[in-house]
């Protein structure tokens, strides 16, 4: 039988990492934009050219396509290679691409030559740039690798598919011939979606979103609050926010809050999936299960809603079930310690302890790499 | 005037100006150190980009030349083990580390590179000695947590590795989330 995750300090601390820790460091579609919003402009140096890349300087013309990538993913590897035929087949349309290494925070000199040695490889016909630091990953909160923000020529997020499939790349190209004007929206595409906000409202959403990366709570519910008077009709305010409370373990101001977003905004899978985890952590098993299925629905590879959802079902018994979302979980991000560390503590409360150990030690290897 | 008075204003001048020229003297040697420790600050920061380049025996010169100003600077031998590591020199690696241990014995990053190093060698008494050395001033220093899991799954005793993981994970998770 499972032991209660949360009955246990261990357990409570295990939600609260999850929770608080899951955040930009893969899976899912972008945790911080929404379809509508100013998409965050990317600078940075061509890997084999050495020229700047920036862009901000290809909007004027074009429709910016930004692919989050690593070599440890396959599915990255797969698109990357599948948008090279997309150039080859339409190179006279308006469109760039750019593809945004995410290997991981540090890299050591064999590392980036790997990822050289890859990309040349690949004989790419666009640029690939490292991003030093994962600061983009974080102000895009790339939530799944790969990641694909379609970009519009006044800079706006148009379309975010995470992960990737054949359907995927499908769901790319129509997009961007739907932008273009080039082609009807197919049935099920939905690339026009998206509340757009004001640009005052914008930009105070943006400084909240950068004092909540660098956990300056107090100054970004204050920006959070001007972004709401300026605009009332936009949800992502209230997502932040709710981000915020569940970081300070209020979760009841966190339910309230998501729950403000999904009201305002029904299809947003973080705003879906943080009411799910601040019901969860709350202790509230009934409504985190229908609200983190209800994320899925939308989106069955945000992987918070994946992994949480797991962590739900284990507490209510059901450990097949569990397994099943958090090992799916890790194929959605293999390099994720959290989910590691939650599939070790399932073993653990199974009985599995060489596997628990296995599980927390591939976790380990990824938090404190070999220097 | 009375002379006393005079002799005692003499007096009184000549203490304020050798006290002055002593706290001059301070402040200036003060300068001089703040002004070593940044270079060498510096210095070490070409070494590291240089190292990460491949370039080791460059990286090595300077990190040499660091340690010649200021043998006792523990990052010193921080990055002349790791240097040497990087290069291949893993019994080279060893040597600078333990030196560092012995001139810098508050570095805990020495002695967990070191530990490291004599597990990869099959040395887990040694690496252990180091890993509780650390956590003995810093109990939950997530990686020597880690490799002390590492010891006991080594030993098979696999219930306190696991137990011990998942503390390295908690406390190494949470300081990586800040």
């Amino acid at each position: 039988m499972t032991k209660g995750l949360f009955r246990s300090k261990r357990g409570l601390i295990i939600v609260g990492l999850v929770v608080t820790l899951l955040a930009p460091l893969v899976a899912g579609a972008f945790k911080y934009l929404r379809e509508g919003m100013a998409a965050p402009k990317i600078i940075g140096t061509d890997l084999l050219s050495g020229e700047r890349v920036a862009t901000e300087a290809w909007l004027a013309e074009n429709m910016v396509v930004v692919v989050f990538w690593a070599t440890w993913s396959p599915r990255s590897l797969d698109e990357l290679r599948d948008l090279k035929k997309t150039v080859a087949e339409f190179p006279d349309l308006p469109f760039r691409i750019l593809a945004v290494n995410a290997d991981g925070q540090t890299l050591s000199a064999p590392e980036r030559d790997a990822i050289v040695g890859l990309v040349t490889e690949l004989d790419l016909p666009f640029p690939v740039i490292i991003d030093e630091g994962l600061e983009i990953l974080y102000q895009y909160g790339v939530m799944a690798m790969p990641s694909t923000a379609i970009i519009d020529s006044t800079g706006t997020l148009r379309f975010g598919p995470s992960g990737y499939s054949y359907a995927t790349h499908d769901l790319i190209v129509d997009s961007i011939m739907t932008l273009l004007g080039l082609a009807e929206p197919r049935e099920g595409l939905v690339i026009d979606a998206g509340y757009r906000p004001n640009k005052k409202a914008g930009r105070y959403c943006n400084m909240a979103l950068q004092q909540f990366l660098r956990r300056q709570y107090e100054q970004a519910i204050k920006n959070l609050d001007m972004a709401r008077a300026a605009d009332s009709g936009f949800a992502q305010p209230y997502t932040l926010r709710g981000e915020i409370y569940l970081e300070l373990d209020s979760l009841d101001l966190a339910i309230e809050a998501f729950g403000q977003a999904v009201g305002l905004d029904s299809g947003s899978v973080p705003a879906r999936t943080g009411l799910g985890i601040a019901f969860l952590r709350s202790g509230q098993l009934g409504s985190a299960r229908a609200g983190l299925n209800g994320a899925l629905t939308i989106d069955s590879e945000y992987t918070p809603a994946v992994l949480n959802l797991g962590l739900c079902l284990a507490e209510l018994g059901d450990t097949v079930a569990a397994f099943e979302l958090v090992e799916k979980a890790r194929d959605l991000n293999e390099r994720d310690p959290q989910i590691l560390y939650v599939l070790g503590q399932l073993h653990m409360n199974s009985g599995g302890i060489s596997q628990a150990a296995l599980a927390y030690r591939s976790a380990l290897e990824i938090v404190f790499p070999a220097p | 005037m009375k002379r006393s008075t005079l002799w005692t204003g003499v007096a009184l001048i000549i203490v304020l100006v050798t006290g002055l020229q002593v706290s001059v003297v301070d402040v200036t040697a003060q300068d001089d150190k703040y002004a070593r420790q940044r270079e060498c600050r510096r210095l070490l920061k070409d070494a590291l980009a240089l190292m990460q380049g491949g370039q080791y025996p460059e990286a090595l010169e300077i990190i040499d030349s660091v340690l010649a100003v200021d043998p006792g600077h523990a990052d010193g031998y921080y990055y002349r083990g790791l240097t040497r590591l990087h290069s291949g020199d893993s019994a080279g690696a060893r040597q600078a580390l333990t030196e560092g241990t012995k001139v810098a014995p508050m570095s805990s990053r020495i002695k967990l590179l070191l530990a490291r190093l004599q597990l990869a060698v099959g040395d887990a008494a040694a690496a252990e000695a180091l890993v509780d050395a650390v956590l003995m001033i810093k109990p939950r220093e997530g990686e020597a947590l880690y490799l002390r899991g590492l010891i006991e799954m080594d030993r098979g005793d696999t219930t306190a590795a696991v137990e011990t993981f998942g503390q390295a994970l908690e406390y190494g998770l949470a300081k990586r989330g800040n």
